[in-house]
């Protein structure tokens, strides 16, 4: 490396350790500024840091390689990132990772030789909803599928698109507007406009419908008199871009940029609703106009999600209008902590991170632990790491003065006096929401010191339960599930998004009443809750009420709330398969049995799926399944057995097929399903052809085409752009 | 002192005793792979899992790390530690069927086959090369790299740093780089006709 090179980076690295401080906890801070302004992690940078932070090379080495968001290589110019999480894995996510590294000729993680693109592989981006999902650069890219990838990707290596910052956060000089804003009128009734900007609608271009709405309103000189908010997530994804016209209600789904102008001079101007922009129940075919009519939402009960659209996660205003911090000042000036405790516990409160903790125990024992300094910590882990659930990005994201107002209230109970929020690095606009959050309240914050730690939704429920009292709280749910519970509901869905819902609501419910049930008259198969943790639970238990005993009983869990929804199409031994090489990337490799046993387990799960297993090794799966549950050293190792054990449980019959009959029912373990074209149906459009990466099909134009079974390697391309359901799968 | 229950016996401890030394301490054999005197313990090879019942619940913890305490009952040989230990041995064969002290364990404890993939990685990820050099030696030369399946031992970037004094304490407490087991014929196949240990141990767990 040249001289100069290692000077300017031995200055950044001295100059941002400098501002960070050489504490070691914040080895991951600095390494991560250093990642941000080179790209990857030059080693002249960990040497500096060693010295400067004292720490010796290896261990920083050894953080640096552990961590997926870290690279040692140099990045390309674009990143091209696909989503591996659930809800896109049976939505054919691999089929479209595969196309991406065909075109750029590159692996996973690997950067193409003209240093342009980088593929990357992440487990979940927490945009569900609109699966499969490519982001390119920061830019979402929904319901994407292997033959549009050449399209979008062209887009980036020839010209270069302008950078875009986060729609909704864009705004220089934030505490003066925040002082400007925070008027009378943006709360007394004014018209307003919510655009949802969660990652779903954001997803499908709700970033160009803002600033739309943003140039015609300053067009038609309402800027002032109407109040434009870009909001969190609102929950009904598949109807995304969505917007509500307040105080009318009026909810229009599905809007793109050209409907903007007429929106403003017909609903806002003049107060007529646009029919075409109405919701239309797929059933009885009658349009809804308001938001609160439309079954998505009138079925649910969405008291921590629901003023997500009366909220600009920017304003404190607009959280404070919503009765946003009663709650807290409550808590500080007219309750003692124990009563807050208390009120906690006969609320019911149970963790929503996945083990269903009884809150007000946790924070009892962290009131009750000393600490040598008077020093307490509160902890929020927005490390959303189960993939299909992306509730807690979208809290944060679009509320999170709610989660630092539960926050404050927890820190008055407990004693604490610093707190700390864990974002995952996948979901950069949540940490920019939650920092505006801080800087506008100015609230600011282990070490062997006692710590309370809870997920994201269940900081949320706080300020309710103090608002409103444990017996109000306590009324909606079950016995031993109070309040309601916030599901990301996706997969083989109809209605994908968020739904909140009263705990002890029936799977049957969900699924129907408000997902409106399977897509494309498919069979109702299984639905997955608990993330990787959790199991399948199957049609036969689909009256079940849903509540945390209820579905531990089952041999799945609640978990963060991920649902995904499986059909006829969806098969259960590739998603056990699934879930453990999720595992086995996610396992941190100390402890043999997760380390060892999950690549075992998936080394003979691998078998079956290509035919090559027997009724035999099976047994030996479930064995070394109960090992890795009964001796792994944490959670992850002692759960990662779930996904196995509960599909041998429900769906022994299917993996006995795979074995026994070399057949896959559902289509989708490639070594033991074929694609043929029906030649009656053909009529020689000759899309398949047009669009099969490995010119496996021929035909002349207007003729029926052929599959060369040889050439052919089963990427079901054909499959899905065939309009005519002539290609056949068996 | 603290009193519980070891494999049936009545026995007090002192406080803070592990239940591995409270076992040493009154001659019950655990197997262990990754602990060593001297050393700060790692837990993670598993392979001294013991079963401890507690009231109504039962579960397997390791006894290098796991604190006695009043009124627990200790089991080092019920079946399901024996099924839970014999398949952790024959995971770490799978990924190091030469290593000795292996070969040994699994005919000490009855492992007579690797039902698993076998490939050889050269290293059971236990830990005690880092703890030694870290910890003895005070070099911090070595470390881990990586994670999952890939997690390694290794230098930064490959190379030897400069606090490597090559004093060798690694290699001398390595469990996988000491002379193989010249038993086996085949990779992969179990000697399981060890003479050291059925003379040397008191106590065999085999039955």
């Amino acid at each position: 490396m040249e001289e100069s090179t290692t000077k300017t980076i031995s200055n950044f690295v001295t100059e941002v350790v400098e501002r960070n401080g050489a504490d070691r906890s914040l080895l991951t801070t600095i390494l991560h500024a250093v990642q941000e302004e080179y790209s990857f992690l030059p080693e002249q940078a960990l040497r500096d840091i060693a010295s400067l932070m004292e720490i010796p090379l290896i261990d920083i080495y050894g953080v640096a390689t552990f961590y997926t968001s870290f690279s040692l290589e140099p990045k390309g110019e674009h990143i091209v990132t696909v989503c591996m999480g659930t809800a896109c894995h049976v939505r054919n996510s691999e089929g479209l990772l595969s196309e991406v590294c065909r075109l750029l000729g590159v692996k996973p993680g690997e950067t193409t030789d003209d240093k342009q693109f980088t593929v990357e592989a992440v487990n979940c981006l927490g945009a569900c909803a609109m699966g499969p999902i490519m982001v390119v650069d920061g830019e979402y890219y929904g319901e994407m599928n292997a033959s549009k990838v050449t399209r979008i990707l062209e887009k980036y290596r020839k010209v270069e698109v302008e950078p875009k910052t986060g729609a909704r956060f864009a705004s220089p000089g934030e505490l003066d507007e925040f002082k400007k804003l925070v008027r009378s009128d943006r709360y007394s009734g004014a018209t307003s406009v919510s655009l949802c900007t969660g990652p779903g609608c954001l997803a499908v271009g709700s970033g160009e419908v803002l600033e739309a709405f943003k140039g015609e309103l300053e067009k038609k000189g309402l800027s002032e008199k109407v109040v434009l908010r870009g909001t969190g997530c609102h929950g009904f994804c598949e109807r995304g871009p969505v917007v509500v016209i307040k105080p009318e209600n009026i909810f229009y789904q599905r809007v793109a940029v050209d409907d903007v102008a007429e929106i403003v001079s017909e609903t806002i101007t003049q107060g007529r609703v646009i029919d075409r922009l109405l919701y239309e129940d797929p059933i009885t075919g009658t349009t809804v106009t308001r938001e609160n009519a439309v079954p998505y939402y009138s079925k649910q009960n969405r008291q921590i999600l629901g003023p997500n659209v009366d909220i600009d996660p920017c304003e404190i205003g607009d959280f404070i209008a919503t009765g946003g911090y009663s709650a807290m000042a409550k808590a500080l000036f007219d309750m003692e902590p124990d009563q807050i405790i208390d009120e906690v516990d006969r609320a019911g409160l149970r963790g929503r991170g996945g083990g269903g903790f009884p809150a007000a125990s946790k924070w009892k024992s962290c009131r009750d632990a000393s600490s040598p300094d008077g020093v307490k910590y509160v902890l929020c882990n927005a490390d959303e790491g189960d993939p299909g659930a992306f509730m807690d990005r979208c809290l944060l994201e679009g509320n999170p003065h709610s989660v630092l107002e539960g926050m404050v209230i927890g820190a008055r109970a407990i004693g604490a006096n610093n707190g700390y929020i864990y974002v995952r690095n996948e979901y950069p606009l949540a940490v920019t929401a939650v920092t505006r959050a801080i800087e506008h309240t100015a609230v600011k914050g282990l070490y062997l010191r006692p710590t309370n730690l809870n997920n994201v939704e269940t900081w949320a429920n706080v300020p309710l339960i103090i608002k409103e009292g444990a017996d109000a709280y306590a009324q909606v749910g079950t016995e031993n599930s109070k309040g309601t519970k916030i599901f990301s509901l996706v997969g083989k869905i109809k209605n994908t998004g968020l739904v909140e819902v009263p705990m002890g609501i029936s799977l049957r419910e969900i699924i129907y009443d408000i997902g409106g049930g399977i897509p494309g008259g498919k069979k109702f198969k299984a639905v997955q809750t608990g993330g990787p943790s959790g199991g399948c639970i199957p049609e036969s238990l689909i009256d079940i009420p849903v509540d945390f005993d209820r579905l531990a009983e089952v041999g799945s869990m609640m978990g963060s709330g991920g649902m995904i929804v499986m059909d006829e199409d969806t098969c259960m031994v590739d998603i056990a398969r699934y879930f453990l090489e999720f595992l086995c990337d996610e396992s941190c490799g100390k402890c043999t049995p997760c380390r060892e046993g999950l690549k075992h387990m998936l080394e003979i799960i691998d078998e079956i799926t290509k035919g090559r297993g027997s009724m035999e090794r099976l047994d030996l799966l479930e064995e070394l399944a109960d090992v890795v549950r009964d001796t792994s050293l944490c959670g992850l190792g002692q759960t990662a057995p779930n996904p196995v054990l509960s599909t041998i449980r429900y769906f022994k019959e299917e993996y006995r097929q795979h074995i026994e009959e070399k057949r896959c029912t559902a289509g989708v373990c490639k070594a033991l399903i074929s694609f043929e074209i029906n030649q009656d149906a053909c009529n020689g459009c000759t899309r398949c052809a047009k669009a099969c990466p490995s010119g496996a099909i021929s035909g002349e134009k207007k003729e029926p085409h052929r599959i060369d079974a040889e050439k052919c390697d089963k990427c079901g391309i054909c499959y899905e752009v065939c309009e005519f359901d002539a290609v056949v799968r068996k | 002192m603290v009193n519980l229950i070891l494999d049936g016996q009545s026995i007090d401890a002192e406080e803070g005793w592990t239940i591995l030394e409270a076992a040493r301490y009154y001659g019950v054999d655990i197997p262990t792979l990754c602990h060593m005197d001297g050393l700060s313990e790692y837990s993670a090879c598993r392979v001294c899992v013991v079963e401890v019942i507690r009231g109504e619940r039962s579960r397997l913890v390791a006894s290098c790390s796991y604190l006695v305490h009043e009124g627990i009952e200790v089991r080092t040989k019920s079946e399901r530690v024996k099924r839970a230990r014999n398949m952790i041995i024959e995971l770490m064969l799978a990924s190091c069927p030469n290593s000795k002290t292996l070969q040994c364990m699994a005919s000490k404890y009855g492992v007579t086959s690797i039902r698993f993939k076998v490939e050889d990685r050269g290293c059971l990820l236990c830990g005690l090369c880092v703890r030694m050099c870290a910890e003895q030696m005070q070099g911090g030369a070595i470390g881990f790299s990586d994670r999952g399946v890939d997690r390694d031992v290794t230098m930064p970037f490959h190379k030897a740093p400069d606090v490597c004094r090559q004093c060798g304490a690694c290699l001398y407490i390595c469990p996988v780089c000491e002379l193989p087991c010249r038993g086996p014929l085949e990779p992969g196949e179990l000697c399981n006709a060890c003479l050291d240990t059925v003379q040397l141990d008191p106590f065999p767990c085999k039955e």
